[in-house]
């Protein structure tokens, strides 16, 4: 069977934050419009819409095609795909198929969240739904509990303290401090994450990453573009078990199912979802970059700092960017094309030809993990 | 428009689990599942619905956390404890609210904790108030 090979045509990223004064079709409408131009206005054959939240924050269903309107793009089929916040990941996952095997030519995949229009208190409701709606966030459990019992878990597993967790943070502060595409621009010391307000014990402000808008798009393609990058690979994987009902609370299970893809590619460069800490450090151990139980050394280390022999989010992660939910894999995913591109900010990464992102729905209830290379 | 969010069919279907803690048992191979299933992984369907105040005689905290940036509806009630609440027997774990804590000290892993019936939230100026079960630090002599 013939099969196309699928390359990034070219992509766009609104830098996320509280963007008050513009609604979501703006920001969506921003996004395609400067990717969609970039690329010379492709033919387009369908736009997929990632999104977790855009029918409990905007009310409204169809948002695919009411974008779609907004653009004036009347005949091109749309589609919404939700999978939590790895519904980015899981869209670039679907138009991956969609090109490969020759069902279209070029797919815009439009990652887009509009969370601030809530206050703090309603954005942490949203965020509830993440976890199972009857039996969790009736009695107000959030993915920060999940979290903080995986972070108090992993630490006494491996007998750490809340500061060697905290480092995570420090060290994504000193690479975002400088990514234009991060809402969260500025160093941080340890004192000021350990100091920063708690949020579900021990996890504090900082080991979280920060509810913001966002839109990114990026077109995917069966021609090759100048900016030379390939997704080569993508790799979905499950684990639909509740948190209590797992076997060790402290794992990433289908990170781990992903770690075979990863020793096939030997990607050098990767940008991974640390929307809590401790989503950070594990990826790193479940992945097999570091061995269980010592992540937090290696990256307060830094062993995988820009210019080592594997980068770890150069860009900063999403404690930098934020966490514009449905649409984070997507963010993660252009940072990767931009810094394997070589393109600024990213200059200073290193030489990468193969890189990886790798995305986590709710708590470790399904992965995606996704190759891109660099053309030759 | 009334301002309530929780629909009381949804409530009533759930007042079980709620009030009772059913989980679901496999009839064929006896694993026990919280949220309940319609179906085991060995394949039976043939499922029954236990609740966990009748079966289970002990339950013991594995460890908890304190909950500050809580969301809309338990505003009032914040900071809010939830535990990884293990039942022995049968074998069962569930994330649940711990309740009625004095001193956030008193919580150690390992601990027994007992039932207690106790308001959850109040759906708004119109809505029902939602009840269901949490967990206090056990006060009452455990028969083995």
């Amino acid at each position: 069977m013939h099969v196309n090979k699928v390359y990034v045509k070219s992509l766009h990223a609104v830098t996320p934050g509280r963007h008050y004064n513009k609604s979501l079709r703006d920001l969506a409408a921003e996004a395609f419009l400067k990717a969609w131009e970039a690329a010379g206005c492709p033919n387009i054959d369908m736009i997929i819409l990632a999104s977790a939240a855009v029918d409990i924050v905007e009310e409204q269903l169809l948002s695919s095609s009411y974008v779609c309107e907004y653009l004036s793009l009347e005949n091109v089929p749309s589609l919404r795909i939700e999978v939590g916040d790895a519904s980015g990941t899981a869209a670039l996952a679907y138009a991956y198929n969609l090109v490969r095997y020759g069902v279209c030519r070029n797919v815009a995949i439009l990652g887009v969240e509009k969370i601030t229009d809530f206050i703090s208190v309603k954005v942490n409701k949203v965020l509830s739904y993440l976890c199972d709606s009857t039996y969790e966030s009736y009695y107000g459990i959030t993915p920060a509990v999940h979290a903080a019992l995986m972070t108090k878990f992993y630490m006494k597993k491996f007998n750490y303290t809340y500061e060697d967790i905290a480092w995570w943070s420090v060290k994504m502060h000193e690479r975002g401090a400088s990514n234009p595409y991060a809402s969260l621009r500025r160093k941080l010391k340890i004192e000021d994450i350990m100091n920063s307000e708690i949020v579900a014990d021990p996890i504090r402000l900082f080991d979280t990453a920060v509810p913001v808008d966002g839109a990114v798009c990026i077109i995917l393609s069966s021609e090759k573009s100048d900016l030379g990058v390939e997704l080569a690979h993508v790799e979905q994987h499950a684990y639909n078990v509740s948190i209590n009902m797992r076997p060790d609370p402290a794992r990433l299970f289908t990170v781990n199912a992903a770690r075979e893809v990863v020793q096939k590619f030997s990607p050098t460069l990767f940008e991974i979802s640390d929307k809590f800490s401790i989503f950070g450090i594990l990826i790193l151990e479940e992945l097999g970059l570091a061995e269980p139980g010592t992540a937090p050394k290696l990256i307060r280390e830094g062993t995988f700092d820009p210019g080592s022999k594997v980068v770890v989010n150069a860009s900063g992660g999403l404690k930098c960017i934020g966490y514009p939910m449905g649409a984070s894999g997507l963010y993660l995913s252009a940072m990767l094309i931009l810094e394997l591109a070589k393109a600024e900010p990213f200059s200073n990464v290193g030489d990468h030809s193969i890189g990886a992102v790798c995305d986590v729905g709710g708590t470790d209830r399904l992965s995606n993990v996704l190759i891109f290379r660099r053309e030759s | 428009m009334p301002d309530y969010n929780v629909p009381v069919p949804r409530y009533w279907r759930n007042i079980p689990t709620y009030y009772r803690l059913t989980v679901s048992r496999c009839r064929s191979c006896g694993r026990v599942y919280y949220p309940p299933r319609a179906r085991c992984v060995c394949g039976s369907r043939d499922i029954e619905q236990v609740s966990l105040l009748d079966a289970c005689r002990k339950f013991r905290l594995a460890e908890f956390t304190v909950l500050h940036s809580v969301s809309v509806d338990f505003e009032k009630q914040k900071p809010l404890i939830f535990g990884l609440v293990k039942c022995e027997n049968p074998e069962v774990s569930l994330v649940s609210p711990i309740t009625d804590v004095l001193n956030v000290g008193d919580l150690q892993s390992g601990i027994e904790l007992e039932p207690v019936f106790r308001v959850v939230k109040r759906d708004g100026s119109y809505g029902i108030v939602c009840y269901g079960t949490k967990f206090r630090i056990a006060t009452r002599e455990v028969k083995v």
